[in-house]
């Protein structure tokens, strides 16, 4: 599990506020308990009492159960509309956004749908590079308990915390969240991105040593990635290179950096210290 | 053609493939089928109202439990099928194409219950069809992908300019001129780097089919940055620049030069037999 870290020095102002959060949490599964648990004693007094007992009592069973499944098929509703959403948030942002606020705002959401939403929202918010509220945000999500099948983005978040805390300084931070990444089996579009952010936390620590080890098979990793993440990797190993004393390495890297990172792109990066 | 374990088997033919897509083509359920399972949960229930039987209670609530294991099953059989599309996507991305297309092939007649499903392995099929050079049946893939996605969708774009690039490998030089001319648009339209990388890069082998070398070298400016979103794979447009210069052979304006220029930017991108698989003619470049 990923501990919590102390808060960034120059965190911006986060409008999450994660006790809500974790409250709104609570209360969709003690309501969705009681509803349960009302089901359950439905089920022991029509057993009990049977159909030709008191109209109101076999009014008021068929009601809970009623109350139960309508529940269960709001939940599987907002389940089916999760990538419709994704799509929408990548397309029209402001739009998503509206979109996801109603999803969110509804009651008695199954625990893991509620989740999913909250992923939702740590991409969006990361997207608009509003860093501490997507990290505490993917912070929030990580630390629930029996998150069910919102488990399947654990990944995801990992990542996307890391970067959130390379991006705000947050160093400790990131090294927990990369830690926790290579204690669990990602697929190949996770383990590139989390190779792109383990290069990126060894040259922000001073370590580019670290960064060069296996550098064949990390730039072999690199050219499968989009453009500009196969820039910025190809970047920041020909530094490490440079920095650890391999000028081949460096020599051979460069003019491949030159053809694949623009010029803006490379003055960011010196910008902030990473090349 | 063979696609079982023999490791000898040969990519389908486009006909082939077009029967294969046309047999097991997806048909989403219909809104009846789907509602199926609790229709039968509430005639359980008006039957057990209706059933003066004590034990009859029982009846809604095996239904209940009946359909809560039905829907569990369901979700962890989508969930098995997005892994295997998950992984021969990702033999796509390490360039084992002919493991990813049999994934595929293989992956299309189960999901015929699942329309969108269908479409990602349908869009393996028809990348890895490509990346083999069996442009015909990529088309074909292709095809079938545009018939099934309405023409708004942001993927029908990236679709329509992959027949144009496949229309171009297999010299229809028509039809991948109507196509990118119908294009220009769109792809403006999106405002996707990618996308617009790949037109240019379509635009210039374009020029290279119809041997309009000059005119490739004269819209050459930027090309180094309009590629970029590529990533490596931009090294295919350097390689069809050099080829140019190349092919117009001036040398009063250094062409032999510039071509050895363009050739090793392609080459600090690709491999050399890469490029040359890509794009045969290419032999001549690079000191052979």
């Amino acid at each position: 599990m990923v501990s919590e870290p102390p808060p960034p020095p120059e965190a911006e102002s986060s409008v999450f506020d994660a006790r809500y959060a974790r409250r709104r949490l609570a209360l969709d599964t003690a309501g969705r308990r009681l509803l349960f648990g009302l089901s359950v004693a439905a089920f022991v007094a029509l057993l009990l009492f049977g159909p030709g007992g008191s109209p109101a009592a076999v009014v008021a069973a068929v009601g809970v159960l009623a109350v139960w499944l309508a529940l269960g098929f709001a939940g599987a509703r907002t389940m089916r509309e999760l990538p419709a959403l994704g799509g929408l948030l990548d397309r029209d942002p402001d739009a998503g956004e509206a979109r996801l606020d109603e999803l969110r705002r509804q009651k008695l959401l199954p625990r893991w749908v509620r989740l999913m939403l909250l992923h939702r929202l740590a991409v969006l918010r990361h997207r608009q590079q509003r860093f501490a509220e997507s990290a505490a945000i993917a912070q929030t999500v990580l630390t629930t308990a029996r998150p069910g099948p919102a488990a399947t983005h654990r990944g995801h978040l990992l990542l996307l915390l890391a970067e959130a805390r390379l991006e705000l300084r947050d160093l400790p931070g990131a090294w927990l969240a990369l830690t926790e990444l290579h204690r669990r089996p990602v697929g190949l579009h996770e383990a590139l991105q989390r190779l792109a952010l383990r290069t990126r936390y060894e040259l922000a620590v001073g370590r580019p040593d670290a960064a060069v080890v296996g550098i064949g098979q990390k730039v072999a990793l690199a050219e499968l990635m989009p453009g500009p993440q196969c820039g910025a990797l190809h970047a920041m190993l020909a530094a490490a290179a440079r920095d650890a004393g391999h000028d081949d390495w460096h020599r051979a890297l460069w003019p491949r950096v030159e053809l694949l990172c623009g010029a803006d792109q490379l003055a960011q990066m010196r910008g902030s210290g990473l090349i | 053609m063979t696609l079982g374990n023999d490791p000898a088997w040969t990519p389908p033919t486009a006909e082939a493939l077009a029967d294969h897509l046309r047999r097991y083509r997806a048909t989403p359920p219909s809104p009846w089928a789907r509602r199926l399972p609790l229709l039968a949960l509430l005639g359980l229930t008006v039957a057990a109202l209706l059933t003066p039987v004590p034990g009859s209670w029982l009846l809604p609530w095996g239904g209940f439990v009946a359909l809560a294991i039905y829907g569990t099953r369901q979700v962890a059989k989508v969930r098995r099928f997005e892994k295997r599309l998950d992984r021969a996507r990702e033999l796509l991305s390490l360039r084992h194409h002919r493991p990813a297309l049999r994934s595929a092939w293989r992956l299309v007649p189960e999901l015929t219950q699942h329309p969108a499903l269908q479409h990602r392995a349908v869009a393996i099929l028809g990348q890895a069809l490509e990346e083999l050079r069996a442009y015909d049946a990529a088309a074909a893939a292709f095809d079938r992908l545009l018939d099934d996605l309405p023409d708004d969708h942001p993927g029908s774009v990236a679709l329509r300019l992959q027949q144009a690039l496949g229309a171009l490998f297999t010299q229809r030089l028509s039809d991948a001129d109507d196509a990118l001319r119908r294009l220009r648009g769109p792809v403006e339209a999106s405002g996707a780097p990618p996308l617009a990388a790949a037109y240019r890069f379509a635009l210039l082998f374009q020029a290279v089919q119809t041997a309009h070398y000059a005119e490739a070298i004269d819209e050459g400016d930027g090309l180094i940055e309009a590629l970029r979103p590529l990533g490596v794979e931009a090294g295919y447009g350097h390689a069809l620049m050099a080829w140019c210069y190349r092919q117009r052979n001036q040398p009063e304006a250094d062409d032999d030069e510039q071509a050895q220029r363009w050739w090793r930017r392609a080459t600090a991108l690709l491999p050399a037999a890469s490029l040359r698989h890509r794009f045969p003619d290419l032999r001549g470049l690079g000191g052979e």
